[in-house]
């Protein structure tokens, strides 16, 4: 197979792209995994060992019990929740654990027998119906514990389900009202012939290296005075929609600008020939031939305004968004490590089922935004 | 019925110039082709008159109306792109209805036109499909039909069939001429690099050279009388050869001392100031017959045969640089031998400072006769 | 009382259809004032033609007065005001951006953070594309490589603080890195408590999160080189990796420029990942994060603020220069 640097794939090759990958997926796969873990277990193993089956060493204590009647006594050495364990060996003193295989009957010391099944029920048999205390040391293999308890932990008592509407009410309308009015914009860049038109498109390019930072403190301070003068909330969702579609439009314009500069020049000069007027031929030609450009952009603003978390901070901080919480629990719940991972992935949710949806789109944005 | 006429129009872009002083009258009904090596400003005039650019200088008349600011819908023109310009995401039927639906007409009139049309150019059965769907040919003939919908004054063509493969060329040149045949009255201008398409489809051939006319004649005219070096290289394949040369004397005829010394009598007059002055003697490759026994014009080695089946093209080595021969049959026989060539003197032309002196009495304005 | 998510819906559709109507409104008034018919038709036009564009201009440069241009000016005159913007300080502030310790501090890190990530995130997403572009299973890997992408810079922050999380010698560490650090037979770090280390490991963060989005832009402009001076260089008997260095990645100085100069405005804004994981604390701060924490920590300090994002400017301003000089000349081309 021919490709960049060789025709062949050498190993060496294969070997350097594992590694790659490897340390791209890892961190992320650990948390994935810590998510589903129980918090104990969390604490106690690494993520990494609860993928294979645990090997786990036990003691049961068998009560005694007036009441029986027989000599016989029966039940599981595992508790409810370790049913999927398997008895690999047990044994009757803490000298010799593992002296007997599952199955096996053991001969206990002060008399009597015990059988125990790789299933964990046991059958003791003793002389003395009400001797208590007769020790049973078992090997068991643990199968992976997974559990969803995490998810439903955070989504109903951290709040986290108020702040996935919250995080949906800010990224939608900040990707829909930059997409809208750059769409204009960008057409009159393309395709109208005005003057000063290539100093507007030059002065676009240079807006979107302005740092976000400069525009913070002053839009703050009009919101407080606007909030004020009007008796309206300064933090609202209509405030950072507005701040997200303002910082949004250099990148929006650029790319749509870029996007329909790509649609041959003769097709619009048809279109006017044919009569079209501008509203017209925007319409009716070039939005229906920028569509993946449209989408491009969408994907990029979304996945930016959902994962923001500076102008959320500024602009929204008693509606806390996703990220927002998710610093805030790093805070207060630093070493709960399940919690925290749970709520990454709830977090990630979305971007995710994004970006796998719409990949051939942001890869097309990222090139045509870099490379015109 | 229109006549377009052109009164000293010029376009500048910045400071280059596109189109220069650009004089002519297209008659009612007539199909013009304009023909250029690329750069010489052909599409520009095109684009000037579609209203797609500017006038910048000069008047472009329509009928009776002046048509410099008139918006480009507005002009009755219709123009026939080189890349097609078909609306890529919309049916064959939408990108025919197109100019009708914006004028907003009945639905019932346009869907008769749109049939009409795709009957006439043998559509019917691709109405549906998209653009990118349909072959080279088909696409040429929906955006042919897309300009008849508009029932257009003047057609506009910006290389049409350089698009297409070399047989789909030839036909739908065929087609277009009889396209012509059936609308008498459209005026069309036809823009193209091809000489082979100017001479088959145009009533008069302008040839433009940096912006500007060189010459405009019927296609005959052009071929038999080319009024400069320029056209006479332009038309016809392959080009002519240009043999330096002196004038040695004058009069009705013209005899001129070529470089190898032997002396040429040529049946077009000349002054007797020019005796002595350097020319050039223009002789076509089709022309140019092996020289039996009689005064031969040329003569060297061939380097080259190309057989190209009914004739053979001969390069020979003369002591003026290469020439081209044309000459019948298969003579590839002929490579490496010594060969003299002659001509018949009616069909030689004369060149003095890039301008043929046949048409030099003729006045000096080139392009003032319309 | 409604749900404030209704609200908000609401609002959005009358934000769009005021943006819809203004659109339509306007170009149907000058349709009216300048009717292209009559006979004053070419004047009409001309001059519809003249004023139409700014009709779909106007709310974007609307915008773009309001939420960058006009707050860029703002931010250079709050820059010379106290604490409240209003008492007029001078250049006590600017004064103060140079005197400072903690700013020295950032500045430094920040100078080292566009030394580092911008080259080895493009030299990285080189390889990757490189590599992604051999290998017959390099879509897959670079989906993977990609992904980062989508990660807010939050979640990669718990993401990397996991991997990094240090517990006292003895107990088992659950961090994979110092697990491996234990099992190789080392003594377990905190790394993030540890200057010029967490800078380091900050910027690996963000290297990891950019490197997928130069690899895809690397990997386009790869495949952008013409296949023919590849073939010649190879009739010529360049090695695999000579024909690598020597010819194609030549071909594509232009966009590894460009991701570069991307990367470096990225690292520039860099402010979630330090936020979550340090806060700025063990001398890991950088520019933008300080700037935040004037901003609002302690009531604020909107001058000192002001003048940290100045001087964030004024790190942006050559690269703005480089990007609009080789738009020109391409422009030119």
């Amino acid at each position: 197979m021919a490709g960049i640097t060789g025709r062949r794939s050498r190993p060496i090759l294969h070997l350097l792209l594992a590694a790659m990958v490897l340390l791209w997926t890892l961190p992320t796969l650990g948390l994935f995994v810590t998510s589903f873990r129980a918090g104990d277990a969390v604490r106690v193993s690494g993520w990494w060992t609860a993928l294979a089956p645990a090997t786990q060493s036990g003691m049961v204590r068998i009560a005694g019990d007036d009441t029986a009647s027989g000599a016989v006594r029966s039940g599981s050495v595992l508790r409810p929740d370790q049913s999927g364990a398997r008895i690999t060996a047990f044994g009757v003193s803490s000298r010799d654990p593992d002296a007997f295989a599952a199955g096996q009957t053991a001969e206990l010391p002060l008399g009597g027998q015990l059988t125990l099944h790789a299933d964990g029920r046991y059958r003791l048999v003793t002389p003395d119906p009400a001797a208590s205390g007769q020790r049973v040391f078992f090997a068991a293999t643990m199968p992976p514990a997974f559990t969803f308890q995490n998810y439903f932990h955070v989504l109903s008592s951290e709040g986290l389900v108020g702040s996935l509407v919250n995080s949906a009410l800010v990224a939608v309308p900040s990707t829909l009202l930059p997409l809208t009015l750059a769409t204009f914009a960008a057409y009159a860049l393309a395709w109208m012939r005005f003057p000063g038109r290539a100093l507007l498109a030059v002065a676009t390019v240079a807006l979107m290296a302005v740092p976000l930072q400069m525009a913070l403190i002053p839009v703050l301070r009009f919101y407080n005075f606007a909030g004020q003068a009007l008796g309206l909330d300064t933090k609202s969702f209509l405030g950072i929609w507005l701040a997200h579609t303002g910082f949004g439009l250099p990148l929006a314009i650029h790319l749509l600008r870029a996007g329909m500069s790509a649609v041959p020049r003769e097709i619009i000069e048809a279109a006017r020939l044919d009569g079209a007027s501008e509203l017209r031929i925007l319409i009716g030609i070039v939005l229906p031939l920028s569509l993946p450009v449209l989408a491009a952009f969408a994907v990029f603003q979304f996945l930016w305004t959902w994962n923001d978390i500076m102008v959320a901070l500024v602009f929204l901080a008693p509606q806390e968004v996703l990220t927002a919480r998710l610093v805030n629990l790093m805070g207060s719940r630093g070493g709960e490590w399940e919690v925290l991972a749970a709520s990454t992935f709830v977090s990630l949710a979305v971007p995710l089922v994004v970006f796998f949806l719409f990949q051939r789109h942001v890869v097309r944005g990222a090139v045509a935004g870099i490379s015109t | 019925m229109t006549e377009i006429l052109f009164h000293h129009v010029s376009k500048l872009f910045g400071t280059s110039r596109a189109v220069t002083d650009f004089c002519l009258r297209i008659t009612p009904g007539e199909l013009i082709v304009v023909v250029g090596p690329s750069g010489c400003g052909k599409s520009t005039l095109l684009r000037l008159v579609a209203g797609l650019e500017e006038i910048t200088s000069g008047t472009l008349m329509m009928g009776s109306v002046r048509m410099n600011d008139v918006p480009a819908a507005q002009r009755g023109v219709a123009m026939v792109f080189q890349n097609y310009a078909l609306y890529p995401h919309m049916t064959v039927r939408d990108n025919l209805a197109f100019a009708l639906t914006i004028a907003r007409r009945p639905k019932p009139e346009i869907r008769a036109a749109v049939e009409r049309i795709a009957q006439t150019l043998d559509l019917t059965a691709c109405l549906d499909r998209l653009p990118g769907a349909l072959s080279g040919g088909q696409r040429q003939r929906v955006a042919i039909g897309r300009a008849m919908l508009r029932n257009p004054r003047v057609y506009l063509f910006d290389e049409p069939l350089s698009n297409l493969d070399p047989a789909l060329r030839v036909t739908t040149r065929t087609e277009i001429a009889r396209l012509k045949e059936r609308m008498p009255d459209a005026t069309m201008i036809y823009v193209t690099h091809d000489q082979v398409e100017a001479m088959t489809l145009a009533d008069r051939i302008v040839v433009m050279e940096q912006g500007a006319i060189r010459q405009v004649g019927t296609p005959l005219d052009l071929y038999a009388r080319p009024r400069t070096e320029f056209v006479a290289r332009f038309i016809g394949s392959p080009a002519m050869n240009l043999l330096p040369g002196t004038v040695v004397r004058t009069g009705p005829a013209t005899t001129v001392a070529l470089a190898q010394g032997a002396g040429v009598t040529v049946p077009i007059p000349t002054q007797p100031q020019d005796l002595g002055r350097a020319v050039r003697l223009g002789v076509r490759p089709e022309d140019l017959t092996p020289a039996g026994g009689c005064a031969s014009i040329v003569s060297g080695r061939v380097l080259r045969t190309e057989p190209l089946g009914d004739v053979t093209l001969l390069q020979v080595a003369g002591p003026e640089g290469t020439v081209m021969a044309r000459v019948p049959g298969t003579r590839t026989d002929l490579r490496h031998t010594d060969i003299a060539l002659a001509a018949d003197a009616s069909r030689l032309h004369l060149f003095q400072d890039g301008l043929s002196l046949l048409c030099r009495d003729k006045g000096a304005g080139l392009s003032a006769d319309h | 009382m409604l749900h404030p998510a209704a609200i908000a819906i609401a609002t959005l559709i009358l934000c769009l259809a005021a943006a819809l109507a203004w659109i339509w409104g306007a170009n149907w008034l000058l349709d009216r004032i300048l009717p292209p018919r009559g006979t004053a038709i070419s004047r009409n036009i001309r001059r519809a033609a003249l004023i139409r564009p700014w009709l779909f201009l106007g709310p974007a440069l609307l915008f773009l007065s309001a939420f960058l241009i006009y707050p860029a000016l703002g931010t250079i005159w709050l820059s010379f005001h106290g604490p409240d913007g209003k008492a007029f300080t001078g250049l006590a502030n600017h004064a103060w951006l140079w005197r400072d310790g903690a700013v020295r501090q950032a500045a430094l890190n920040t100078g080292l953070w566009l030394l580092v990530v911008p080259a080895a995130a493009t030299a990285l997403g080189l390889v990757g594309a490189a590599l992604t572009d051999t290998l017959r299973w390099g879509g897959l890997a670079r989906i993977l490589i990609f992904l980062p992408v989508a990660v807010s810079g939050a979640a990669a922050a718990v993401i990397w603080k996991f991997v990094l999380d240090f517990r006292p010698l003895g107990a088992p560490q659950t961090g994979l890195l110092n697990a491996l650090v234990t099992w190789a037979g080392g003594t377990p770090q905190p790394w993030i408590a540890q200057p010029i280390v967490n800078t380091l490991f900050l910027m690996a963060i963000v290297v990891w999160t950019q490197t997928g989005f130069a690899m895809v832009i690397l990997s386009a402009a790869l495949r952008a080189v013409p296949g023919d001076t590849v073939e010649a260089a190879r009739l010529d008997g360049a090695t695999d990796l000579q024909v690598f260095l020597w010819i194609r990645v030549p071909q594509i100085r232009g966009p590894i420029t460009a991701v570069w100069l991307a990367m470096t405005l990225v690292v520039l804004k860099v402010f979630d990942i330090v936020l979550a994981l340090t806060n700025g604390q063990w001398n890991s701060n950088v520019l933008a994060n300080l700037m935040f924490s004037w901003m609002f920590r302690g009531g604020g300090d909107f001058g000192r603020g002001a003048v940290l994002a100045l001087a964030l400017m004024a790190l942006v301003l050559p690269i703005l220069v480089a990007t609009l000089q080789g738009g020109a000349r391409t422009r030119k081309d």
